[in-house]
């Protein structure tokens, strides 16, 4: 950004060619190492795992699996940010609290959340419980942990000023501590849709029956690589289209709370 | 040369009481949370008594004495060491790789734009989306969960790195310049060192990705290792044994974190203010 000179929007275009240019040429040398290769069943083509993804796609039984994992995705990022904020607030707000409960929110966050398929299995069965439980247990760790050290990095002056003008501790709470605290859930929030990306196909892998992740697993036994990759394409796209509009999202929605920063 | 020592050994008192400071509090606030602990793990054996089925959901003392029973016979103990062997040799690989590309990102316009798309797009494919693919690859041995390691390390380091290498202050760079460094010489001396804060940041959010990779590899087929355990305990329904093995995985891997943070605060400080004033081990 802060290069950007006067020719700014010339550069734009020359960076979004060279984008195209660096996949084309990727494209080109996979192509080639698969001709080399020659065995499709271990190596499939480009144009092999773009027919495999259109048949995905043109499939409504199968163009549906996709749906039930964004589906999955959307509800366990929603319930587990929400938990995080509520559990980060507490730990963040409440002294006796964070002295009992961090400790324990270091440990579970340090455990995988792909661990806990298993005991999820057996307890919620196979199905639609377990697969959202993990995603859950995913996205609530980035979330509470970056709610709490938004709560910590307060800019002091601001609540002095607050308190010199008489103001209480709730009222300081309400509109200084949690306000700056704002762009950081906001940073959770991006990584542990990341994380609920990851976990939900993981989840999918071991102990679901219908999904992406599924899709993946189900046409490695076949054999089906192409299939396999064009899953592994479209849960790409699908990562980084939802990264792209829940960051745009957040900046205009939330433009506020980051007042005074330079680097949005 | 005396006023930078005097100055040194001011902020070091200023540091000391402060760590001592710090200290006594912890000491003051034990109480609390050992009481607040303790409340925990009674509830949890009560809710696993009421439960009634101690193989589906155990309580801390059924969990803790298969946790002993796995250390004491050397199960657990080498299921570990293959875990975090596996954990290593793919971070450092990963990490090096990672190191490698950010810098080539960050010091050029033109690489940045050829390597954005790759890095964009594999930073939201899960590394156990490649399972497969690496199994036909590479075959079932260990150099297929190793590589998932590296994969899962890889364009963490890389995005921050090149991050590193973008914040350099430009003061530095134009004064390095004005005493005619070259190219090399204000590489080595002035890019480097500046972006090595982000580049150990990113080894440590790696270094979390890589603990919960290699559970995610073994689980899906390996001779030893601790995602194996977790996938014996279902074997058998025996949720003692997938307790025992979360808990060893969950303390290696605080353990591992808070061993890299020590580490960075007692040899990498000098690299960087942040890490000795703000990155306080909560």
């Amino acid at each position: 950004m802060n290069r950007a000179g006067p020719g700014a929007g010339h550069w734009r275009w020359q960076r979004l060619a060279l984008n195209v240019l660096a996949i084309l040429l990727a494209v080109l040398a996979w192509h080639g190492a698969a001709l080399w290769k020659d065995n499709l069943l271990i190596f499939p083509t480009p144009l092999t795992c773009l027919s495999a993804l259109g048949d995905v796609l043109s499939d409504p039984e199968r163009r549906d699996q996709l749906l039930i994992t964004l589906r999955r995705v959307v509800v366990g990022f929603a319930l587990g940010s929400a938990l995080g904020v509520a559990v980060g607030g507490l730990i963040g707000s409440v002294r006796s609290v964070a002295l009992t409960l961090e400790p324990v929110v270091h440990f579970l966050r340090s455990v995988t959340p792909v661990a806990w398929i298993v005991p999820a299995t057996i307890w919620l069965g196979v199905g639609e419980g377990s697969l959202r439980f993990i995603v859950v247990y995913a996205t609530v760790f980035p979330v509470a942990i970056n709610t709490l050290t938004g709560l910590t990095q307060v800019p002091v002056n601001k609540v002095r000023m607050a308190r010199t003008f008489g103001a209480s501790r709730l009222r300081i709470h309400a509109s200084i501590v949690l306000p700056s605290a704002v762009p950081y859930i906001v940073t959770g929030m991006r990584l542990s849709l990341g994380y609920a990306f990851m976990s939900v196909v993981a989840a999918e892998m071991v102990a679901g029956r219908d999904g992406i992740g599924f899709l993946i697993y189900d046409s490695r036994i076949f054999f089906d690589t192409a299939t396999m990759f064009a899953g592994i394409l479209l849960l790409g796209a699908a990562g980084l289209l939802a990264d792209r509009v829940f960051s745009v999202v957040t900046h205009r929605g939330l433009a506020r709370f980051y007042a005074g920063q330079v680097n949005t | 040369m005396s006023a930078t020592t005097r100055a040194r050994t001011g902020d070091g008192a200023a540091n000391r009481t402060r760590r001592a400071a710090a200290r006594r509090a912890r000491l003051r606030g034990a109480p609390v949370a050992l009481a607040g602990i303790c409340v925990i793990l009674i509830g949890w054996e009560v809710v696993s008594r009421a439960y009634g089925k101690p193989m589906l959901f155990p309580g801390p003392a059924d969990t803790g004495s298969t946790l002993l029973d796995g250390l004491t016979s050397g199960n657990i103990p080498t299921a570990s060491v293959a875990s975090v062997m596996r954990v290593l040799s793919g971070l450092l690989a990963g990490s090096l790789a990672g190191v490698l590309l950010g810098l080539l990102s960050g010091s050029s316009r033109v690489l940045e734009a050829l390597l954005e798309p790759f890095i964009n797009v594999f930073r939201f494919i899960p590394p156990l989306a490649w399972f497969a693919p690496a199994l036909l690859w590479l075959g079932s041995g260990e150099t297929s969960k190793v590589a998932l390691i590296v994969y899962t390390s890889v364009f963490v380091v890389a995005v921050n790195t090149a991050a590193g290498v973008k914040a350099v202050p430009r003061d530095m760079i134009r004064m390095a310049r004005t005493y005619g460094a070259s190219p090399v010489r204000l590489f080595f001396a002035v890019r480097l060192p500046a972006s090595l804060p982000y580049i150990f940041s990113g080894v440590r959010i790696a270094l979390g990705n890589a603990f919960m990779t290699v559970v995610t590899a073994e689980m899906l087929g390996a001779e030893s290792g601790l995602g194996v355990l977790i996938t014996e305990g279902t074997a058998n329904t025996d949720v003692r044994g997938v307790f025992a093995a979360l808990i060893t995985l969950g303390a290696l891997g605080l353990c591992a974190d808070r061993a890299f943070v020590r580490l960075l605060r007692r040899y990498g400080g000098r690299f960087s203010a942040a890490t000795r004033e703000e990155g306080s081990i909560r």
